[in-house]
């Protein structure tokens, strides 16, 4: 059974290293907001006009992602907050003040490089008209209008470093405080029926409700300063592009981010056009002519051929393994125990945190998500295929000894047969789940179908999400109508009754 | 050319066959009789190692059966079982395979040709009339009876030295049983084999059997001619299970055949 454990071990690793790119040219991250998404073209941009070839690899998961796949190498850089770098990666760490911060980054091989200019702090903005109205200009003016409405999304209501932090450091008193969604809370403030709401000091709707924000004239909010980080071997390696991105230190204000979050997040134009004319028209300098690496419109086509690139690999090596495994369970009901009890923990391990996981160990791209789709499809099968061989009946199996059929010729003859419908339930159970959970792939740059879903939960574009949902809804369908047909065959050949 | 020496078999604290000695001669039909729970099943699969004596020897030809404890044991077992044809109660066909696949599986499993298996697999459908067509379907669409005969002809197709049958007739309704009481007989006395059959039934066993074993609670009671257990009975449980089936004697006569 161990032999069968490494083969099919093996043969996964194997289907994971036939993925793996060898070419490595630089590589810029971004993660899965308009904003971190602009900001990966730009330093990709600036970095092309060195002539080098960029690859700019859009819209992952998270921080801890990002910052993994920047560890193990698999990007090279991409803009970070200093807030979020000081409360998600170096946590509980005295990280006060750049220079510790700066030291503390080194320690890990990643180098703090200048900040862009804004800060992308939390933030109280009002509508421009009414503030003028009541002369408010600062947080602490608040504090003179105790009739004023507040609108704030739960998370703000909810954090220390929010709302009740906030309203204790300025001495705020009010009860006029709702929570709300967070586009509610805009359309309240344009249309008067809220005051005061919490945001983004660089949201791109600031500008198209010509909101304020008021300033933190106390410095309550941390300071999320966006940085570009890179790796440490990058100085050697890329000398010319280090220069070139040092050189952005204090270009990008918060009203040259808020206008150009809203060219792409409202006006729905692209972030690599947004960032193009950034670069040409703000900061004076050259464009490449080349088209970026990555083609911005992805058939559908590719994206299925992407999108069954994860299922299918992962579900074969699943039941490469999970049979097995299953046999061996039905065959020692304790080993059998282990084996469900361990499957079934992987399969409650929540799909983000399998996949930050597995960023470290297999870094970005397909790699991680077909990982991913493989342990979650062990379960299903290894159960069904137990249970399909322990429920036959047992006069069958002492028929099959008692002719003289050796247990390999009896498992392969008779057993395995005769389970059959049960094994590929369980197998159309983890190729339906794997289609569906495939789309979360696009969050460690697996591509897919989740990639359209990500892009448009990102631009609030329904069509660009239903361009990834209807597919992925539809292929997951079409497997388990081919399935069901499968089974009827089987079904009509006496394999599941008759005894 | 089977044997139990002193053999037993402990369930827990249970004998589902207590220690016992029997020789079965080759060429002769012995049946096995005595109510359920009597131990006649454990002892018939006994013989063939599906259940291994806790007590005692079990042999085959003189030799002792392998254990099924390990590899080559069970290859031994594995061997020996292709020269006996067992089949089980209800015929324990396979739901999945055709008649004819059924019948055919130890042949392709010893690697016969295509011709050779569909010669021997005409002649045992002679045997046990089966037409073509009803080689051609699934167990599910075969009767209890033609199942039966198919499960022998799965039995027969290496044309084994001992044929052992656990209840073979036992799940058939009275007409079909009867007609095939006297097939089997028939059979039994065409291919001339040891034969060990187990049965319920008192007519059956001495129809088919010309010994006959009556077991209760593990132990065997009696062994000999039916006249031998009507006129000589072994002990009051012998002289009862004679004399329960012999309650309708006023009709006996009429059921000339049974005895």
């Amino acid at each position: 059974m161990n032999t069968l454990f490494c083969i099919a071990f093996a043969l996964l690793l194997t289907v994971v290293a036939g993925c793996q790119d060898t070419t490595r040219e630089l590589r810029v991250g971004s993660k899965k907001f308009t904003e971190s998404v602009v900001l990966g073209e730009l330093l990709s941009e600036v970095a092309r006009a060195t002539s080098e070839p960029v690859e700019h690899v859009a819209e992952l998961g998270g921080t801890r992602i990002l910052f993994e796949a920047l560890r193990a190498g698999q990007i090279d850089a991409y803009v970070e907050y200093t807030g979020t770098l000081r409360a998600e990666i170096l946590v509980n760490e005295d990280v006060e003040g750049r220079p510790r911060l700066a030291a503390a980054l080194r320690a890990r091989g990643v180098v703090l490089g200048p900040a862009l200019g804004f800060d992308n702090t939390y933030a109280l903005g009002m509508d421009r008209q009414r503030a003028q109205d009541l002369d408010i200009r600062r947080i602490s003016d608040l504090r003179a209008h105790p009739g004023l409405e507040y609108g704030f999304g739960d998370e703000f209501l909810g954090r220390a470093d929010g709302w009740p932090g906030l309203a204790k450091h300025y001495g705020i008193a009010t009860t006029k405080v709702r929570g709300l969604d967070h586009d509610l809370a805009y359309r309240g403030v344009v249309g008067g029926a809220l005051d005061v709401l919490d945001l983004y000091a660089t949201d791109a709707q600031i500008e198209l409700h010509d909101l304020i924000v008021l300033e933190d004239d106390r410095e309550f909010f941390p300071s999320y300063q966006a940085v570009i980080v890179w790796r440490a071997d990058l100085e050697q390696k890329f000398p010319a592009i280090v220069l070139a991105w040092r050189e952005l230190a204090g270009t990008i204000d918060a009203a040259a981010m808020r206008a150009m979050n809203r060219s792409a997040a409202i006006d729905r134009e692209s972030a690599y056009n947004v960032a193009r004319r950034f670069v040409r028209d703000e900061l004076g300098r050259e464009v490449s002519a080349a088209a970026p690496t990555r083609g911005r419109a992805r058939t559908l086509l590719a994206t299925t051929l992407d999108h069954l690139a994860l299922v299918l690999p992962s579900l074969f090596a699943a039941i490469a393994l999970a049979v097995p495994l299953g046999i061996a369970a039905a065959r020692r009901p304790k080993l059998g125990q282990v084996v469900l009890a361990v499957t079934g923990i992987l399969q409650t391990i929540p799909s983000l945190a399998l996949l930050v996981m597995l960023v470290p160990l297999l870094g970005i791209g397909p790699q991680p998500a077909i990982a991913a789709l493989f342990l979650y499809s062990l379960l299903p099968i290894v159960r069904n295929t137990q249970t399909g061989l322990a429920g036959l009946p047992r006069g069958l199996l002492e028929s099959a000894d008692a002719l003289g059929l050796s247990r390999s010729q009896r498992l392969r003859l008779i057993e395995l047969p005769l389970a059959m419908p049960a094994i590929l339930a369980g197998i159309k159970t983890a190729a339906v789940i794997n289609v569906g959970t495939a789309t979360l792939g696009a969050l460690v740059g697996a591509g897919g179908y989740g990639q359209p879903i990500l892009t448009g939960i990102r631009l609030a574009d329904t069509g660009r999400i239903l361009e990834g949902a209807v597919p992925a809804a539809l292929l997951a369908l079409a497997v388990q109508g081919a399935f069901e047909l499968a089974e009827r065959r089987a079904h009509k050949s006496g394999l599941a009754d008759g005894w | 050319m089977l044997a139990l020496e002193a053999a037993g078999v402990r369930f827990g604290d249970t004998w589902a066959l207590a220690p016992t000695d029997l020789i079965v001669e080759r060429g002769r039909t012995l049946a096995l009789i005595g109510p359920s729970g009597s131990g006649k099943s454990t002892l018939l699969r006994l013989l063939v190692g599906l259940v291994s004596p806790t007590t005692g020897a079990v042999t085959f030809n003189g030799e002792p059966l392998p254990r099924s404890s390990d590899a080559a044991g069970r290859r031994r077992l594995a061997a020996l079982r292709r020269r006996s044809g067992f089949v089980v109660q209800g015929g324990g066909l396979f739901p999945h395979l055709t008649a004819f696949d059924n019948a055919a599986l130890m042949a392709r499993q010893e690697r016969w040709t295509a011709a050779r298996i569909q010669t021997r697999i005409n002649e045992l459908a002679d045997l046990l009339h089966l037409s073509h067509a009803e080689l051609g379907r699934h167990p599910r669409q075969l009767s209890g009876g033609q199942r039966q005969r198919v499960a022998l002809m799965r039995a027969l197709v290496l044309d084994p030295e001992v044929l052992l049958l656990d209840e073979p007739l036992g799940a058939l309704d009275p007409l079909i049983r009867v007609e095939l009481q006297d097939e089997l007989a028939a059979l039994f006395h065409t291919l001339a084999r040891t034969v060990v059959v187990v049965t319920h039934d008192l007519a059956e066993a001495a129809h088919l059997g010309d010994q006959l074993v009556l077991l209760a609670n593990g132990k065997i009671e009696q062994t000999g001619a039916l006249i031998d257990l009507v006129e000589r009975p072994a002990s009051t449980f012998v002289e009862r299970f004679v004399g329960a089936w012999r309650v309708p004697s006023e009709l006996s006569s009429k059921r000339g055949r049974a005895i």
